[in-house]
């Protein structure tokens, strides 16, 4: 039974106000900020003493506790309070002390419901009107953040907060905003399996503190080579959790626009590639021998391809090193299925552009029926495009194709994508053998690998 | 065989026919309980809340059953008189969300002269940035379900031009994936309810051309598990949600075939709830009037008779659609 005693409703009140008042005073006061979560607890049954739980013990984390019994008065209150002035406050017509006692009212309830908009928006109101600070707001996002992980507006408020603090913050110190949103992003991430909103996040400060023009190419080229150590690390533990290696890909891509290759990952993958494709130092000492080398001879590549050399030699880093070791572990996943078709796309993208050739799926229908569909319509599939080119582009497509096929860096994805699928069908595993017959699908239809 | 798939198993006590007077029980009484705590956490949705409920109940032609005159008059005071935005609840803040499922209930109803749509319009078109995309609200967010609330609501009040459609679509675009697929901005993963949401924008706005069809349709398809429920990125569970969203996807480019609905029908009447009615998530699970609209949808692309046509473009029923004049695009 919630609330055992029949209190009159002032008491009751002013209990409430005691309790939000004590949340707040706690959370505003906790020294070196080592608050780092809250929780509702599940106690059913009012004995007759605060309800709040606050945990400190000497050098090390602090933790914040509310009774489950409460919960439900301490919203229904706050709330009540909150819509009240809502308007009043809204139209700038409480004085500073009125909108000073709001917080209190703000903290409960956002605690408890973090889905409710308009109460981040009257912390809005609050902070525009230097009634609350930026600083204090982030770490109470934080430890909303502790207790519902997914919550969306959590990270919208937090982005708003951020920009905030960006219009008084130099260019070039964007940077060191980093590494509290990676905490904060690593910490919700572990909390709640695939996390979309922390790891939209995460990306979201990268583009805005990152790639900055006033931050140089070898700090950006540390950041990256930094996170994809962390990525990796972070794959490993989560194997199944696709927006891991979401993040990584997004990395990766990032290499494309930094030309720098001074670093440690960079090294291990030029060296990398170097055995792998069996070249010499000489093949590798600049752009042009290195493309020669891996898409044959020519005078004219599309000028897309310059400089990315050191993205080329992260995605068969990742293929041949990365992916291999994954796959000898964890060849049931779905997911690292999904990261191969992602570099192998990435390596086929980067070599049709070289060639100028564009790259369209061929759906043959009669292998879709084979994998999913029980009803399908008769209907011809044509590829509409390669119909409408003409007989001179089809003959010119066909010799570039040709010369793309025999380079060999095609020649090397053809041999290891087909080994794989061979490998994974002979598998014992019948969920390995279905992904494994997936990914041929998928190599035949929407790569359009060909050969094997 | 140890095999770690993320799925469900349909036993066989789980329903297997749709029980169509249970569900409307179910929204019904839903809405009835204004004084309990659940209910009072949940204004932060009112107005969608409704949306689901009274789809879901016209879908089943069942609609007057609920209040009309009431929930119009309570949209009514849900819209801010400055902005011209509607909120989930009376003396909530407005939010695009709110302000599209607000005008499709009023659509449904037909009955759009109960508000100011003039002010909707001023609204929507206000929370247009200058590369194109939206946000939810004046404080700056953006999300690509933005882009779709904004074209919906705008096309549903036959007034798009009040936007820069061009600007609308080159930002939708430029969060398209090497998969074709998109996420809520550009760089983010993809994720099949914001594939239907930006699908459903490219729809209302005639530019599915920019879709890579079959590679979008071909990861579509891939969402399908064994017990032939739909989830909506790789290693996740099904669910009753994601059943619209990626089929309603599929429909409008022209895909639908190209997954297997015997196993999803047997999986979406798996989630019905036998005692309460409703659908919940996954079988088993608590139900509510957001899966119980998208269970329902579902059935309905999928041919179910005793269910009224839904449109996939507008998740609204189609003869509404018609009504307008509305011609959402699809691909064949």
């Amino acid at each position: 039974m919630i609330c055992k005693k029949s209190l009159t409703m002032q008491e009751d009140n002013s209990m409430f106000e005691k309790i939000l008042g004590d949340l707040e005073h706690i959370i505003e006061n906790d020294i070196n900020s080592r608050l780092k979560t809250f929780s509702v607890v599940p106690v059913t049954e009012n004995k007759n003493k605060s309800p709040i739980l606050y945990e400190r013990q000497n050098g090390s984390e602090h933790h914040l506790g509310l009774e489950s019994w409460c919960v439900k008065h301490i919203y229904k209150y706050a709330s009540t309070e909150l819509f009240r002035v809502r308007r009043l406050l809204k139209k700038n017509r409480l004085s500073v002390f009125q909108m000073e006692t709001l917080n209190k009212y703000l903290v409960g309830a956002l605690l408890i419901n973090p889905e409710v908009t308009t109460f981040w928006n009257m912390k809005k109101e609050l902070i525009e009107q230097d009634i609350l600070q930026t600083g204090k707001e982030l770490l109470f996002t934080k430890l909303v953040l502790s207790h519902k992980s997914k919550s969306n507006d959590t990270f919208n408020h937090r982005r708003w907060l951020l920009k905030r603090m960006l219009s008084n913050t130099k260019p070039e110190c964007y940077i060191d905003m980093l590494p509290e949103e990676f905490a904060v992003t690593e910490f919700a991430a572990e909390k709640a399996e695939n996390n979309y909103h922390a790891w939209t996040h995460r990306i979201w400060c990268l583009e805005n503190f990152l790639f900055s023009k006033t931050i140089d190419y070898q700090s950006k080229s540390n950041v990256i080579f930094e996170q994809l150590q962390f990525s990796l690390g972070w794959i490993n533990n989560h194997i199944s959790q696709h927006s891991g290696y979401h993040y990584r890909q997004y990395l990766i891509n990032c290499i494309k626009n930094i030309p720098t290759m001074n670093n440690s990952i960079s090294n291990t993958s030029f060296m990398f590639v170097k055995n792998l494709l069996g070249l010499s130092i000489e093949d590798m000492s600049n752009e042009r021998s290195f493309i020669n080398k891996l898409l044959g001879e020519s005078k004219d590549y599309a000028s897309e391809s310059n400089n990315y050399s050191n993205y080329v030699c992260i995605l068969l880093y990742e293929l041949f090193h990365t992916l291999k070791t994954l796959f000898c572990f964890y060849p049931k996943h779905e997911t690292i299925w999904y990261h191969r078709k992602f570099i192998v796309y990435h390596l086929l993208q980067w070599m049709y552009d070289c060639y100028g050739i564009e790259w369209q799926p061929k759906i043959n229908l009669s292998n879709v029926c084979e994998y999913n569909v029980n009803v399908v319509d008769n209907c011809t599939y044509k590829n509409v495009k390669f119909a409408e080119s003409g007989e001179k582009f089809a003959k010119l497509f066909k010799f570039e194709t040709d010369r793309l096929d025999s380079s060999l860096l095609y020649q090397i994805i053809v041999q290891s994508e087909f080994d794989i699928v061979k490998t994974s069908l002979s598998s014992a595993c019948l969920h390995t053998q279905k992904l494994a017959e997936r990914y041929e699908r998928w190599l035949k239809n929407i790569a359009c690998l060909r050969g094997s | 065989m140890a095999v770690p798939l993320k799925d469900i198993e349909i036993k066989e006590e789980y329903p297997k026919t749709l029980l169509l007077e249970k569900h409307i029980k179910f929204i019904k009484q839903y809405g009835q309980s204004e004084n309990d705590f659940e209910y009072g956490m949940t204004d932060y949705l009112r107005v969608s809340g409704m949306y689901w409920g009274l789809t879901a109940l016209e879908l089943v032609d069942k609609l007057d059953s609920l209040p009309k005159e009431e929930v119009i008059g309570f949209i009514q005071k849900c819209q801010d008189p400055e902005t011209g935005g509607i909120s989930a609840c009376i003396d909530h803040d407005p939010h695009l969300l709110h302000t599209l499922s607000a005008v499709q209930i009023l659509c449904i109803y037909n009955r759009i002269d109960a508000i100011d749509v003039e002010g909707v319009i001023k609204y929507v078109a206000s929370l247009q940035l200058p590369d194109g995309s939206f946000t939810g609200d004046k404080w700056g967010e953006v999300d690509t379900r933005f882009s779709f609330c904004a074209v919906a609501t705008l096309s549903l009040l036959k007034r798009l031009n009040a936007i820069n459609v061009d600007k609308a679509v080159e930002f939708v675009k430029s969060c398209m994936n090497f998969d074709g697929g998109f996420g809520s901005r550009p760089k983010s993963e993809s994720h099949a309810g914001l594939i239907y949401c930006c699908l459903g924008f490219l729809s209302v706005t005639g530019r599915l051309d920019i879709v890579e069809q079959d590679t979008l349709a071909w990861w579509l398809c891939e969402r399908q598990l064994s017990s032939g429920g739909l989830n909506g990125r790789p290693e996740k569970l099904p669910d009753v949600c994601y059943s619209w969203w990626v089929l309603s996807s599929l429909s409008i480019i022209g895909r639908l075939h190209w997954i297997s609905s015997e196993t999803l029908k047997r999986f979406i009447l798996a989630c019905q709830d036998t005692e309460s009615g409703g659908f919940a998530d996954r079988p088993g699970d608590i139900p509510d009037p957001f899966h119980t609209l998208f269970g329902l949808a579902a059935l309905s692309l999928l041919g179910f008779g005793d269910i009224k046509q839904v449109n996939p473009t507008y998740c609204m029923p189609q003869y509404v659609i018609d009504r307008l004049q509305l011609k959402p695009q699809v691909l064949k």
